[in-house]
């Protein structure tokens, strides 16, 4: 036998304990793979959605409405080196059955250049051997009830119509992961049918363009854009920042929220092996009585610990794989492959591993504090630390939080120390306030109470099991608020928009007064709908521009600046003169932003920005400021005519509120505009990826949420367990003093009662502050919301958890087991 | 005259609970020869196992000094002390003295294996001492499927694999019946005869106190 053994046989003789403190470990480094992971793999889903159409490309070279609709020009493309191929496409809406769908066509050999096609059913290589033949999406096959073979009829306005062959139903992946409107992919010249009535090639309205390997993309973007031939085409780098501020935007409160999970994790690992610490200690006092160094006390601890660290290292890396991957797989898209980062996985795995190896220390270095007696009957004085920090943590948490709210320079950053150190003070506070709480027995002549009271006041095991409930709960509240507060913010995006809608592919000269002829059109605007990128802060960010003189009474703004003065500027399309740097009378076009910016970047009333709009910057304004809840930050209003006079783009979009049955108006506006060729769609179905998107990341939150609260639950239970088997003893005793079953139940409730209630009112109590810190801490991310919080929410994820934990001693039929012991061995 | 093994000096110990302080120990003389039995005997709070425990550096003496096998415990290191308990003195408790997840046979070797000693070199010793104590059938057994009389004789055993020149003994029959305890003191005696183990018991039975060579009586802290 040799220390190893020994080690081996602590672990071997616990089995169950054994593997639930692997389990947890696995558990809790799962949770951390999942918080590093998060945001990558938002990224990545954001990334991939968004570039389905791309592909491999890196430019994309597109008509607009300022341009001719249709292109054959790719000759000039030939001559640069740097250019590995280019793939041009034919892209255009149709009308199947009543519904737009999007024709995409490519070059025959073309058709796989940007994204592989994944077949379902039938076969891709009919796209080469018919023009006539196009794949569909397995979401349009069911929509249109289609099969491979089936013939579909296209319609473009009321003259043009060509007839399709269903060849394959592709997978939800590549060029389909983006599916709204529904995509149908085919060959150029049998999608040129619709436009020309005959079959042609070389036709098209986008060219994508892959650079070499190495190759200066921007550069090449400039040269191109140089060329006569797509001087009025829009030259652009495909992907771009904005995917990256977009899942940035979408991830960043689950990061936030991430570094309480991540806290909560090592905290968990620590508090279970806290949880056999009295047992521990016995242990090592017998060693030490038959004369085992303190070196060889550690190495048996340090193996044991090693060995179940190791072990809980080890599957919750595949836990992290497994679990993580499928949770993305089945809230974000079953179709991307989210790459899974070794280093991430071993950080989490060393993290999980290194607090259960210090873990595992503590109770060693508490034991050798203390004599051989006084560890053999667990009587080494506690530490006095926790009432010592408690005041001194709740001190700084107010200094911290007195400095976040007054003093708006440092709010961001002040407010992730107010996190941290009021996430630590209740961590800390929670056993001092249970014992506390706990002397309420000693008022109450209830025998039950009173023995409550005193185990509560004498064991460890209910101080650590406060500390875990009690931070466990606080997690999960703010993760489920997280999820209800964004779910309740998107349905009021939902409710904003649902009488909205587009009318896209018109000439900046359309009339858009002729849309009020058709019924249920209450108004219309003709609209620049665009990305640009504004220079705040040290940086540029991306911002919608919605370019209209009538945008005040489309959206529902609140006002900053007066609304007179903000429609006054934007209505009568006014521009600030003054000198720029050089002396000169320059005119600044205005613009509207929102309070985030105000407040993120202290941008004010008159100052000058840089605004660059595909690809030309030009010096703006500011008008106004406006707030909007759900857009917080991200917008830019202005006037129309300003974009087209001051960045050249022209008017490509009709935006119509309907004031009856939004279906039936979109219907009669397409059968009304059949012959223009507009792209007439609501709002929400045009943005229906992006709320798909975002109701999946937003459904990551709610299962991060719920597998956090499950975990939290089931480890603190457990380690309740473990902590309750130390006190058999004492049971035993109580009983053979006479003490009934049914009263022993009714104090072994109250212990559980009150750990739970204490638990619960503290997080409930300090969900508010930690709120307001997780909003501000926001602001770091870039991102402005105003103060949210869902009582609500906060009070029944709580209730539940302590409701559950507080009738464990039910569930679990403890007066079953209860015993007189027949001897004290 | 035998060489002193164990001489302790004007003992004190007091426990400290809130603001009351109890002078548990108030100024000790002690004493032990080269395999001399000595019975510690007193009534229940008297102070005789808090002396037991601080002669066997299990406890610390509030003042006082103890010097056994010629070294001052309050001077001698961590490391020093430990290698004096796999070698040269041992201690039995009343009950709760073994490891519960090892066998009978790895409790009693416990402290060679710590002491880094070749199993080949010990086992057969080890194996002997079963045998002496009754226990070689239960070698095998773990503590729990033990009776109460068999887990101390494998705590004695235990106390005995390192030929320890002193045993200290905390009420060894204490949780045992009467015709046990008389077993587990007569294999005392025996012990201290055969093999001559200088032996410290704290008892309150005056009959097993006459097991001894010598009594030495504690009450209200001090020997009388």
């Amino acid at each position: 036998m040799n220390l190893f053994k020994l080690a081996l046989k602590n672990i071997t003789s616990k089995p169950l304990r054994s593997a639930v403190t692997v389990l947890a470990i696995a558990v809790a480094v799962a949770m951390i793979f999942a918080m590093l992971s998060f945001s990558p793999a938002v990224y990545e889903y954001i990334y991939s959605t968004q570039t389905s159409a791309s592909g491999r490309s890196d430019i994309i070279i597109s008509t607009n409405s300022s341009s001719d609709r249709i292109t054959s020009v790719t000759a000039p493309l030939k001559n640069f080196d740097e250019i590995e191929y280019i793939c041009p496409s034919l892209t255009l809406y149709a009308l199947l059955n009543g519904e737009y769908v999007q024709l995409r066509g490519f070059e025959e050999s073309q058709f796989e250049y940007l994204q592989d096609i994944e077949v379902k059913y039938g076969d891709k290589n009919g796209l080469s051997e018919n023009t006539d033949n196009i794949v569909i999406s397995e979401a349009a096959a069911d929509k249109f009830a289609l099969s491979v073979g089936d013939r579909i009829e296209l319609s473009v306005g009321s003259d043009k119509s060509a007839a399709f062959y269903v060849c394959a139903v592709a997978e939800k992946s590549g060029y389909f992961l983006n599916d709204a409107p529904f995509l149908l992919l085919g060959s150029v010249e049998g999608i040129s049918r619709l436009l020309t009535g005959v079959s042609m090639g070389g036709v098209c309205n986008e060219i994508y363009v892959k650079a070499k390997e190495g190759a200066d993309v921007n550069g090449l973007i400039k040269r191109i854009s140089e060329l006569p031939e797509y001087s009025t085409m829009l030259v652009a780098k495909t992907g771009g920042s904005y995917i990256k501020e977009q899942a940035d935007a979408l991830s960043a409160p689950v990061v936030l929220a991430g570094v309480a999970v991540f806290a909560l994790a090592v905290a968990v690992i620590v508090l279970l092996f806290m949880m056999s610490e009295g047992e521990k200690i016995s242990l090592i006092s017998k060693y030490t009585v038959i004369g085992a160094t303190k070196k060889q006390i550690i190495g048996i601890f340090l193996l044991e610990s090693a060995l179940l660290a190791g072990a809980g290292a080890v599957i919750g890396s595949a836990l992290a794989v497994g679990v993580f991957t499928g949770i993305l797989k089945m809230t974000l898209s079953p179709a991307i492959v989210f790459s899974i980062s070794a280093w991430r996985l071993f950080v989490a795995a060393i993290i999980g591993f290194i607090s259960a190896i210090a873990s595992s220390l503590l109770p060693i270095l508490r034991s050798f504090k203390g004599t051989i007696r006084q560890n053999q009957i667990n009587a080494v004085k506690r530490s006095r630390i926790a009432k010592i920090l408690c005041p001194i943590l709740i001190a700084l948490t107010a200094v911290c939080v007195a400095v976040e709210f007054a003093v708006p320079a440092a709010t961001a950053v002040a407010s992730v120390f107010s996190l941290i150190l009021a996430l630590a003070a209740l961590g800390v506070c929670l056993a001092p306030v249970l014992r506390i709480s706990a002397r309420a027995g000693d008022k109450i002549s209830n025998p039950s109470a009173k023995i409550a009271g005193v185990s509560i006041r004498r064991q460890g095991s209910f101080s650590r099991s406060v500390v875990m409930l009690g931070v466990g709960m606080t997690v999960s509240m703010l993760l489920f608020m997280a999820w209800a507060m964004t779910k309740s913010v998107f349905s009021d995006y939902v409710a904003d928009f649902s009488d909205m809608i587009f009318v896209t592919n018109v000439q900046s000269s359309v009339d858009s007064e002729q849309f009020l002829q058709v019924d249920g059109v209450a108004s219309s605007n003709k609209i620049i709908w665009k990305q640009g990128g504004l220079g705040v802060g040290d940086g540029e960010k991306t911002m919608n521009i919605l370019g209209s003189k009538n945008a005040l009474d489309i959206i529902d703004f609140a006002y900053v600046t007066p609304r007179e003065i903000t429609e006054n500027l934007l209505t009568s399309d006014a521009v600030k003169t003054a000198a720029d740097d050089s002396g000169r009378e320059t005119s600044y076009p205005y613009v509207f932003l929102d309070k985030a910016l105000n407040i993120l970047y202290g941008v004010q009333t008159g100052d000058i920005l840089t605004l660059t709009v595909d690809g030309k910057s030009r010096e703006v304004a500011v008008g106004g400021i406006l707030e909007h809840r759900l857009f917080s930050g991200n917008y830019i209003v202005m006037s129309e005519k300003l974009i087209e006079e001051f960045f050249g783009v022209s008017v490509d979009t009709v935006l119509i509120k309907a004031d009856g049955d939004i279906y039936n108006t979109v219907n009669e506006l397409r059968a009304r505009f059949a012959d223009n060729n507009y792209y007439v769609v609501d709002v929400l179905s045009a943005y229906r990826w992006e709320m798909q998107s975002s109701d999946a990341v937003f459904d990551l939150i709610g299962t991060l949420a719920i597998v956090v609260a499950l975990f939290i639950f089931a480890i603190t239970v457990f380690a309740a367990q473990v902590g309750r088997g130390a006190d058999e003893k004492g049971r035993s005793a109580l009983l053979n003093a006479g003490m009934s079953k049914r009263a022993l139940l009714g104090a072994e409730l109250a212990e559980y009662g009150l750990v739970a209630l204490v638990a619960y009112v503290l997080a409930f109590a300090i969900s508010a502050l930690l709120t307001a810190c997780l909003i501000h801490a926001l602001r770091l991310f870039g991102l402005y919301f105003e103060f949210m919080y869902e009582a609500w929410v906060v009070a029944l994820v709580g209730a539940v958890m302590a409701a559950g934990y507080a009738l464990v001693p039910l569930v679990f039929n403890f007066k079953k087991r209860y015993t007189v012991k027949k001897s004290v061995h | 005259m035998s060489e002193l093994v164990l001489n302790a000096e004007n003992i004190k110990k007091s426990f400290v609970t809130g603001e009351v302080t109890a002078e548990v120990l108030k100024g000790v003389d002690f004493s032990l020869s080269e395999g001399e039995f000595v019975a510690i005997l007193g009534e229940s709070g008297s102070g005789k196992s808090t002396l037991l425990y601080i002669l066997a550096g299990i406890d610390k003496p509030t003042e006082g000094s103890v010097a056994l096998l010629g070294k001052n415990l309050a001077e001698i290191s961590d490391e020093s002390l430990a290698a004096m308990r796999r070698r040269d003195f041992s201690f039995v408790y009343q009950f709760d003295n073994l490891v519960p997840n090892l066998t009978v046979y790895e409790n009693v070797t416990l402290p060679l294996m710590l002491d880094k000693q070749k199993e080949s070199e010990y086992k057969d010793r080890a194996e002997d001492i079963l045998q002496y104590l009754g226990l070689a059938g239960r070698k095998k057994n773990y503590p729990r499927q033990l009776s109460g009389g068999e887990q101390q004789r494998t705590a004695i055993a235990r106390a005995l694999v390192t030929n320890p020149k002193v045993i200290f003994l905390d009420e060894p029959t204490g949780s045992l019946d009467k015709e046990r305890g008389r077993q587990v003191m007569e294999l005392l005696a025996d012990i201290n005869k055969t093999r001559k183990v200088a032996l410290v018991m704290v008892t309150h039975s005056e009959a097993h106190a006459q097991y001894a060579s010598r009594i030495v009586r504690v009450s209200d802290g001090l020997v009388v």
